[in-house]
């Protein structure tokens, strides 16, 4: 196992390595910075003279290698806007972003596995039906809109909730089921997809025969053994909650990095937008080291090597 | 298989990341709950939701308008404007001569102080002033082009010199917005940025990036106290959101409300609709440059797109009647504004007639159109509008949808690359009333934005923008109205209006200059 993660810990560098080298490039190819940032009324020349005082004007290696030994350091540059370090600003936003997935994924696991496991024991119930049906829905409906419309309900119908925001808990159910309800609708088909196949097999009717009770077959023997699929399911999915709390933040006014991107990405501000990227790329890279590692915990026979 | 020995290690992480996600919601304050219950009862506070989050609260650097709305409670200009723009009214300054042709002299309002203690003088407008005239600090000191220097006359009278003629500095100085020198220079750039000091009514409590910048009522403030106690500046991206944030109440000012939101908000008997015309004037820019298409060298082809687009049409059903139709890119509020100068009609038989004249028939002439709808409100479906009505007489007109950094990547300062498209929606924007600004950026041939290489052009405006007396400024401005009329440069649109949606427990009207000053708004009866 050791030489294993090492092996996974070198092969994460290198990963990173191409995405920040990846989005320094289509940066520099997509626009420049100073176009954008130049007050209507400036003349030509200030573009000129900003793009100087940005350092956009040193050739492209000479920037790329500045870029590169400062993420070595840690250092990601100054925002163009902000004026403080790319860093900084993520450090800011990275707490909503984690609390957002973590809640979410916190209703999304437990409705799907639930649903999942159900589903499994009482299939072709109506029960069984209904959730199929719901569930394929979820995972059509796109987050966005679903945000769109729990707004339109619960805020602006029922009254329940504030649309948008961030500090108090009321805050943060609406973006996090929007957010989660995707997730928990593939955690709900996998689960019960995983468990029919692991209920017909013979060491659950080893178990049953045993005369143990019903529960303790599902929870302990079938659940068990068929989360392992689910939880591959769950590392990949932890990616998209990820990349959909980009949309989520933005229709929610969630003050976290997908907020920030977005803002970034207007503003054309090259370090931040380098920072939120390299940041993200890190989280998934550590996600997919988790959900590998994960499996050895979960089941034994898998030696990674 | 040994099943058991795995269980407890899985429910140890699960458990773990409960308790992770249970700390983490735990850390965010509940401040926001309090905010909105407090509105419910009374108008102490005025919580203002704006579709972006200025970066930095530094006058100096803060170029767009969500920076502007908030600067402006924080510091104060030399002068104000009136609502409408019309008028220069004394804010810092009491009074103010033209010494010479190029010598502005302010008297300043003696006795105010800024909200650290510092004393406002002479010394700190010409502290303002080489900050932001200094290369390695500012970055918008682009109104003051002209400006060359400040001097201190004695403590509270400065002059003001600029290297041509401006008439416009008195209009201009609203914009000065005075910082206190002790503090800026000890602060530093990036904590002034974060902690702003002014003069104005309102002090900066706090400042979250992203979420919510928080201001409180000066009491020292020289002019009194203002009614409101605090104001919130929230952004959220989304338009319905906004429109959420209203409607539930949680807002008492929503910036941006889109046309075809309007009837619900009326329908709400608890907030209403204000609208106030924009400083932003739309039109469609043309590429006029040497290396353009040909059929736009032709005056005749460019007067037949101004005569083929209903603008009306398009006022009446994309924008809900909610624009000022305009002959030229002259705002109404302008110096010399021409009012007797009738917009193009609409006229498809007459635009094709110019277009067989010039000697392009049916289907001869293609063309792109750029469209953004940030750019412009509702741009993109603006643009479709007009494709189709082109099309009407005879042109192949097809619509190129880009994202705003697409459409400004391509058009400011993309002269040289020429990747644009023949047309394309723009706008331009102006603090003053008076053209110069969108003249020199869109039709004067330095303009970041122009398109348009035109020397008799050029000449009338370098004339009529360093001319001082203000009837020959007048005759100057209207006679650069007959002429781009006639030119038709640009496919001349409307003043669109920025719409507010404003809850009825305030009394405020928004402003022209699209501020949104605290001390401007009270209880509703």
């Amino acid at each position: 196992m050791g030489r294993y993660v090492v092996k996974r810990l070198i092969q994460t560098v290198f990963v990173l390595f191409i995405i920040s080298t990846f989005v320094f490039l289509l940066l520099r190819a997509v626009g420049d910075p100073a176009r954008l940032m130049v007050s209507p009324e400036s003349t030509l020349e200030s573009i000129d003279d900003l793009r100087r005082k940005l350092g956009l004007d040193r050739p492209l290696i000479e920037q790329y290698g500045s870029y590169m030994y400062g993420i070595i350091r840690g250092d990601f540059g100054n925002s163009y806007t902000y004026d403080r370090p790319a860093l900084e600003l993520i450090k800011m936003h990275i707490g909503p972003t984690l609390q957002l997935t973590l809640v979410s994924l916190l209703i999304s696991l437990p409705m799907g596995l639930i649903l999942g496991c159900i589903s499994a024991i009482k299939r072709y119930s109506i029960f069984d039906n209904i959730a199929t049906v719901l569930a394929v829905f979820s995972r059509a409906i796109p987050s966005f809109w679903l945000g769109i419309m729990m707004i339109l309900v619960f805020s602006i119908r029922l009254k329940l909730l504030p649309p948008s925001g961030y500090g108090s808990p009321r805050q943060i159910l609406m973006p996090a089921l929007a957010l989660g309800t995707s997730m928990a609708a593939v955690v709900a088909r996998l689960t019960r997809s995983s468990m029919l196949e692991v209920l017909g097999s013979d060491f659950i009717r080893t178990a049953r025969g045993k005369g143990l009770k019903e529960r303790v077959v599902i929870i302990r023997h079938a659940l068990h053994n068929a989360l392992i699929p689910v939880v591959t399911i769950v590392g990949l999915q932890m990616g998209n909650l990820l990349g959909g709390s980009i949309i989520i933040e933005t229709i929610f006014a969630w003050p976290g990095i997908g907020n920030l991107l977005v803002e970034s990405i207007n503003e054309f501000d090259f370090p931040v937008i380098q920072a939120t990227v390299f940041i993200i790329a890190v989280f998934f890279v550590i996600i997919n080291l988790i959900t590998d590692f994960t499996y050895v915990v979960i089941d034994r026979r898998i030696r990674l090597e | 298989m040994n099943v058991n020995k795995g269980k407890p290690r899985i429910s140890l992480l699960i458990s773990l990341v409960m308790v992770g996600a249970l700390l983490l919601s735990a850390c965010g304050s509940a401040a926001s709950e309090t905010e909105a219950a407090a509105t419910t009862e009374d108008v102490s506070q005025v919580i203002v939701v704006q579709s972006a989050d200025p970066s930095t609260l530094d006058p100096q650097k803060a170029g767009g308008s969500a920076g502007g709305n908030i600067s402006f409670n924080i510091f104060e200009g030399l002068t104000k404007q009136s609502e409408d723009m019309k008028e220069v009214l004394p804010a810092l300054a009491t009074e103010w001569t033209a010494v010479d042709d190029t010598t502005w002299e302010f008297k300043l309002r003696e006795g105010v102080k800024f909200q650290n203690g510092e004393d406002f003088n002479a010394e700190a407008v010409k502290y303002t002033v080489d900050r932001m005239l200094d290369p390695d600090e500012a970055n918008d000191s682009s109104s003051f082009k002209t400006l060359q220097e400040a001097v201190v006359v004695d403590d509270y009278t400065v002059q003001l010199v600029t290297t041509q003629p401006d008439p416009l500095i008195p209009a201009k100085v609203f914009g000065l917005l005075i910082l206190p020198p002790q503090y800026t220079e000890e602060a530093g750039t990036e904590e002034f940025g974060q902690h702003p000091i002014g003069t104005g009514p309102y002090k900066l409590a706090e400042f979250t990036p992203n979420q919510r910048i928080v201001l409180e009522a000066n009491d020292e403030y020289w002019n009194g106290r203002p009614a409101i106690d605090t104001l919130i500046f929230r952004p959220v991206a989304e338009a319905s959101t906004r429109l959420a944030e209203l409607l539930t109440g949680e807002a008492d000012i929503v910036l941006d409300i889109s046309p075809e939101d309007i009837p619900t908000v009326e329908e709400d008997k608890n907030v209403h609709i204000e609208a106030v015309d924009s400083k932003r004037v739309p039109y469609i820019g043309m590429d006029l440059l040497e290396d353009g298409p040909d059929f736009l060298k032709d005056v005749r082809v460019r007067q037949a797109l101004n005569y083929a687009v209903d603008v009306d049409g398009i006022i009446e059903t994309i924008l809900s009647g909610y624009a000022t139709r305009l002959a030229t890119i002259y705002r109404e509020d302008f110096v010399g504004f021409d009012e007797t100068l009738q917009p193009y009609a609409y006229d498809p038989d007459k635009a094709k007639e110019l277009l067989a004249d010039a000697g392009y028939g049916d289907g001869d002439i293609s063309l792109k159109i750029t469209s953004n709808g940030e750019i412009i409100t509702k741009g993109d479906e603006v643009a479709e509008a007009i494709a189709g009505m082109l099309q009407e007489v005879g042109i192949n007109a097809e619509v190129n949808p880009q994202s705003y950094q697409g459409i400004r990547d391509m058009y400011i300062g993309g002269q040289e690359a020429h990747v644009g498209d023949a047309l394309w929606v723009w706008n331009w924007g102006s603090r003053e009333p008076d053209a110069n600004s969108p003249l020199s950026g869109t039709m004067q041939s330095t303009g970041i934005t122009s398109y348009l290489r035109d020397e008799t052009l050029d000449a009338m405006i370098q004339d009529a923008s360093s001319t001082v007396n203000t009837d020959e400024r007048i005759a100057k401005h209207k006679a650069i109205q007959v002429y781009i009329y006639e030119q038709a440069p640009a496919i001349f649109l409307y003043d669109a209006m920025d719409i507010y949606g404003v809850s009825n427990k305030i009394n405020w009207t928004p402003r022209r200059d699209q501020y949104i000053l605290g001390s401007e708004m009270s209880a509703a009866e």
